[in-house]
């Protein structure tokens, strides 16, 4: 087992300090050339970051319904050199598919296969983007869905998880920059429609274990033939097949793992699986699974704490929405936007629908509030799919990002493309009295851009202490959005270490203590959003906030701790065992 | 913002269209009637909008043609055209504007909620609007006017659901659970299989810590859930009755099938084929069901309508196929099944299905030969192995017949309590009277855990039977 590498070289070691100066760009946005947009919350620096990756899903005209779906992209530190590197997870030619003219075609020189762009932030000191791939070994050539990302052996590094539709691929993080497939020996093969997969200690063993969402029972044969209200050909909907159990992986040690299923509980419910994350929704210490379940109801599986789970959605008020519908329910993320101490939930849904906010009633209870907190109406035109909640502008509280892309024909477009499904993206603020706001009409060209966005993955990849974003698009380039909105802001990183192992403490809640009593709430793990993994570090924006005064941290092992702060910290790392005893 | 291309028929999205109510603005009345894209849509769609476009578009200009041609386009999601066809519509509409309140929908339905209660303010003073006028007023963040808007609506109608229901969500949204929960039971009180308000009632109850009673609600919710209301003046019910869809035609086709009402069934399904005549779908089940029905012709129609659109449309060939082998045609059969077998290689069903129909015909080697087909292709298909192990048994061959039969013994499926009959008859052919009465048994328990009144009394007359060839010798 390695050791685990301490200072710069620390896996959640954030580098402090100005805004990397990194010049704007973005493909075909006009941007003012004098530098970077202080006007506007992101800047797309794709281009200038030399992150060059285009998705293509394979669509020939038949429709065949997993193209739509899209892949998702992580964020990971694989080479523990303290900046976030990024993983993108590619489709390719659709598993069976009968022969046809592709729609699109593969932009020249795109090279096949899922990909591993190394952030040079970390030694060259500015953010730029470098393939390597070939030299790490993780081109899985798979029709790629998502990614999970989580140090499985506990040996410092992390190492990532690959659903397909088709056969997923588990890889080891060897060190050196380099990758095993070790999908045979982890006993994780499943050839299924996997989408979302997370990874959590869900029996408190002091190892990851994994859980995989399956979406529904397809393949090329069983493809369907559907229209639109006025007879147009087009994608059909997740109606139209059957749905799966969802699973979950013990981790036995060795890389080997155990399908729980069963036992666990979990197939006790079916569902269409598309986004997944992991949270304690009851506060009873126990790490739960949510799932979004696409047309279907959704999962709360609530931990027994004996190894077990228990669907709860139906009663919990998290499977539909306040009128008791069903609704599509693809990314999700779960954060506490209210800060009253427990994880609330954000999903997104079909256009025609509202994208849903589940307050939790600390119980892990839910209600819809989406309609009394001004979110409702202005997702309606929007199919959104990757989000999460994150701290936009570093005020203390969370706002909200959302990624946006058809699956089914805009008919406006149907006659200009030849890929009719392109959506903006959305970005609301959170005004901490209860209500949000959409800025996305004032946002600048990011948000004027319409794609077939899918995936996101939120992260701080300039090492500046804000949130950024790295976004896939359908037969698009995928993007990265630098936050500026909170650029020379206030802020808290926090490094979690768990003494027993190298890696670090996925699924911690780590409270921040305020002058006026105030404890901020969040949670260190890689899940939520659609097909994504992102940053595992725990940041805390601090502009116009009273004096910290503790961390608060309820350690996966069930340990409660409180370390001290010092006035205008930046970076802490703390360990378990070395704070004082909390409840 | 899109372009369009310029075709012969295109939206006419350039025209001014305001948010606002039209009012008396002449420039509006004598505005060009707005056109839809037509392109792409089922000739009927086409064909009904075409023909609401022409009565519109008769000189002198009538409000209630453009309003109704209005409807149309909005049935068709055809919403800019839609939305111009409303505004001219009001423009020339002299005295209570009947349009407003379709207008002010397509407004609110495309999240334009100021423009919706422009509008809804123009409309006649009904409860629906005046209701319609409350989503937007939520729609726009102003729960607290909406509240009062349907708090009127309520005290001059004091069960109409959908105000009772919109209240009662602000209410809970406010944390005031009590009153929710009286505003949904009122709803109740009108319509007990409202599954929206007792979900409704539940989160109102979870709220106000009376679990065990949400609990109640809950599983009455999931009763009734799926079962749409609408209030019969709802705009929107008209809108979508408008919309002679092909969905709607193949969900009511499901729900005769389910009634075994196969004629009503066909009916639908050619008013669904008639809208969008290349469903494939559609049409292989229409394959099916015409053969069920026995009209061939119709069947065989059905069928070459199929293929001319996709050749290797595995179903098509095999519904087909299955249609000749009801009615022992076996060539064509064959020749249907071979198709499908080749189109898809890894599906049992062809070969299930031809081995059926060369049983019937006493061709017990070659249909041997086709089980074994099916069940190389699905060794878990348990039909496959039954008609197997029976075929081979019919053939004299007990040993290999009870090699396949016992297999089923234990799998969990309805069919396998009267399979397992067959594999006591083998062993009883085989001499092994004790394994005969074992099976029965197992067979015996089964059938009555499932409930299977009519299979336990066959079991148990093998058992009589078998009892008696005992004690006879």
């Amino acid at each position: 087992m390695r050791t685990r590498r301490r200072g710069t070289g620390s896996l959640l070691l954030l580098v402090s300090g100005a805004v990397a100066g990194c010049d704007p760009g973005g493909q075909g946005t006009p941007l003012p050339e004098e530098g970077p947009s202080e006007r506007f919350p992101f800047d797309d620096v794709t281009t200038s970051v030399g992150l060059d990756f285009h998705h293509y899903p394979g669509a020939t005209g038949h429709y065949y319904f997993v193209e739509p779906v899209g892949s998702g992209v992580a964020l990971l530190d694989f080479d523990s050199d303290g900046d976030m590197d990024v993983y993108l997870v590619q489709a390719g030619t659709v598993p069976g598919a009968a022969e046809g003219v592709p729609i699109i075609a593969l932009p020249e020189g795109s090279a096949p296969g899922n990909r591993l762009y190394e952030n040079r932030l970390v030694p060259d000191g500015s953010l730029a983007f470098v393939d390597t791939t070939e030299r790490a070994g993780v081109g899985d050539d798979g029709y790629g869905m998502g990614v999970a990302v989580g140090d499985v052996d506990n040996d410092g590094d992390p190492d990532l998880f690959v659903t397909n539709f088709g056969a997923d691929v588990f890889y080891r993080n060897d060190g050196a920059g380099r990758f095993t497939d070790v999908t045979s020996l982890a006993g994780t093969l499943d050839d299924r429609w996997n989408t979302s997969a997370a990874f959590l200690d869900y029996d408190r063993d002091g190892d990851l274990d994994l859980f995989v969402a399956t979406y529904v029972r397809f393949n090329r044969s069983t493809n369907k033939t559907c229209f639109t209200a006025d007879g147009r050909r087009d994608y059909c909907s997740p109606g139209s097949f059957k749905p799966t159990v969802d699973r979950l992986y013990r981790n036995d040690g060795d890389w080997r793992f155990t399908d729980v299923t069963v036992t666990a509980g979990l197939a006790a419910a079916e569902g269409n699986g598309l986004g997944v994350t992991v949270d304690d929704f009851n506060g009873d210490g126990w790490t739960d699974i949510y799932v979004a379940n696409d047309q279907g109801a959704n999962h709360l599986w609530l931990s027994d704490g004996d190894g077990g789970f228990r669907e709860t959605g139906v009663m919990s008020g998290s499977a539909y929405n306040a009128t008791g519908q069903v609704e599509a329910s693809m990314g999700v993320s779960s954060g506490d936007f209210d800060g009253d101490g427990d994880p609330d939930l954000f999903m997104t849904h079909l256009k025609g629908q509202t994208n849903t906010l589940y307050r939790n009633d600390g119980t892990g209870h839910f209600m819809d509030v989406t309609g009394m907190l001004a979110l409702g109406s202005a997702s309606r035109p929007h199919t959104g799919f990757g989000t999460a909640w994150f701290d936009l502008e570093n005020d203390g509280d969370l706002d909200l990002f959302v990624a946006n892309g058809a699956v089914t024909l805009m008919r406006e477009q149907a006659g200009d493309s030849a890929y009719p499904y392109a959506q903006p993206n959305q970005l609301f603020r959170n005004h901490g009295g209860g209500r949000f706001e959409d800025l996305s009409g004032t946002a600048g060209p990011v948000f004027e851009i319409a794609e077939v966005s899918r995936g996101a993955a939120f992260g701080d990849l300039d090492n500046d202490g804000d949130t950024d974003i790295v976004m896939t698009n359908n037969y698009g380039p995928a993007r990265v959005l630098l936050n500026r909105a909170a650029d020379g802001t206030a802020f808290l990183s926090v490094t979690l270490a768990d003494p027993s192992s190298p890696r670090d403490a996925a699924g911690a809640k780590v409270g921040l203590r305020l002058a006026d009593g105030r404890v901020i709430w969040r949670r260190c793990g890689t899940d939520g959003s659609y097909l994504s993994a992102g940053d595992p570090r725990v940041l805390f924006g601090l502009e116009g906030l009273p004096t910290t005064v503790a961390l608060e941290v309820r350690w996966p092992s069930g340990r409660a701790e409180s370390f001290p702060l010092q006035a205008g910290q930046r970076q802490l790392t703390v360990a378990e065992g070395e704070g004082d005893p909390s409840h | 913002m899109s372009l369009f291309r310029s075709l012969a028929w295109i939206i006419v999205a350039t025209l001014t269209l305001t948010a606002c109510g039209p009012g008396s603005d002449a420039d509006t009345r004598n505005r060009d009637l707005p056109v839809a894209a037509l392109e792409g849509l089922s000739d009927t769609a086409a064909d009904r909008i075409r023909r609401a476009m022409e009565a519109a578009g008769s000189e002198p200009r009538q409000a209630q043609a453009v309003g109704e041609y209005a409807m149309i386009l909005h049935a068709y999601q055809q919403l800019d055209a839609a939305e111009a066809a409303y505004e001219l519509a009001r423009a020339l509409v002299e005295g209570p504007d009947p349009w407003a309140l379709y207008h002010g929908v397509l407004l609110l339905d495309t999240d334009r909620p100021q423009a919706a209660l422009q509008a809804f303010e123009n409309a006649q003073a009904e409860p629906v609007a005046m209701v319609y006028q409350a989503r937007a007023l939520l729609a726009d963040g102003r729960p607290l006017e909406a509240e009062v808007l349907l708090l009127q609506v309520l005290e001059a109608s004091p069960g109409r659901i959908d105000a009772l229901l919109e209240l009662a969500a602000i209410r809970q949204q406010s944390g005031d659970f009590e009153t929710a929960a009286e505003d949904y039971r009122k709803a109740l009180a009108e319509e007990k299989e409202l599954a929206e308000a007792h979900y409704g009632l539940a989160q109102a109850l979870r709220g106000s810590g009376r679990e065990a009673a949400a609990l109640a609600e809950m599983e009455l919710f999931e009763r009734y859930r799926g079962r749409e209301w609408r209030s019969q003046d709802d705009p929107r019910r008209a809108i979508a009755e408008l919309a002679v869809s092909e969905r709607r035609f193949v969900d009511e086709a499901k729900a005769k099938l389910a009634q075994a009402d196969f004629d009503s069934a066909i009916a639908s399904l050619e008013q669904a084929r008639q809208i969008n005549p290349e469903n494939l779908s559609t049409l292989t089940n229409l394959i099916a069901l015409y053969g069920r029905v026995g009209r061939l012709e119709d069947c065989v129609d059905a069928y070459r309508a199929a293929v001319a659109i996709d050749p290797n449309y595995y179903q098509a060939h095999f519904n087909l196929g299955v249609v000749m082998a009801s009615i022992d045609r076996e060539q064509e059969a064959e020749s249907a099944f071979r198709r499908a077998a080749a189109i898809d290689p890894a599906r049992p069903e062809p070969y299930i299905e031809y081995g059926g129909l060369l049983s019937r015909h006493g061709e017990s080697r070659l249909a041997v030969e086709e089980f074994r087909r099916a069940l190389d292709r699905d060794p878990d298909n348990i039909r496959a192995r039954f008609l197997l192990g029976r075929q081979l048994a019919i053939g004299g061959d007990n040993q290999q017949a009870i090699a396949y039969l016992k297999e089923l013994v234990g799998r969990d499926d309805p069919a396998v309590p009267s399979m397992l009959r067959v594999l006591a008859g083998t062993y009883g052919q085989a001499g092994d009277v004790a394994s005969a009465r074992h099976t029965l048994e197992i067979a015996l328990a089964d059938a009555s855990r499932r409930n299977q009144a009519t299979v336990v009394g066959q079991i148990e007359d093998d058992l009589r039977r078998l009892a008696a060839l005992e004690s006879g010798g």
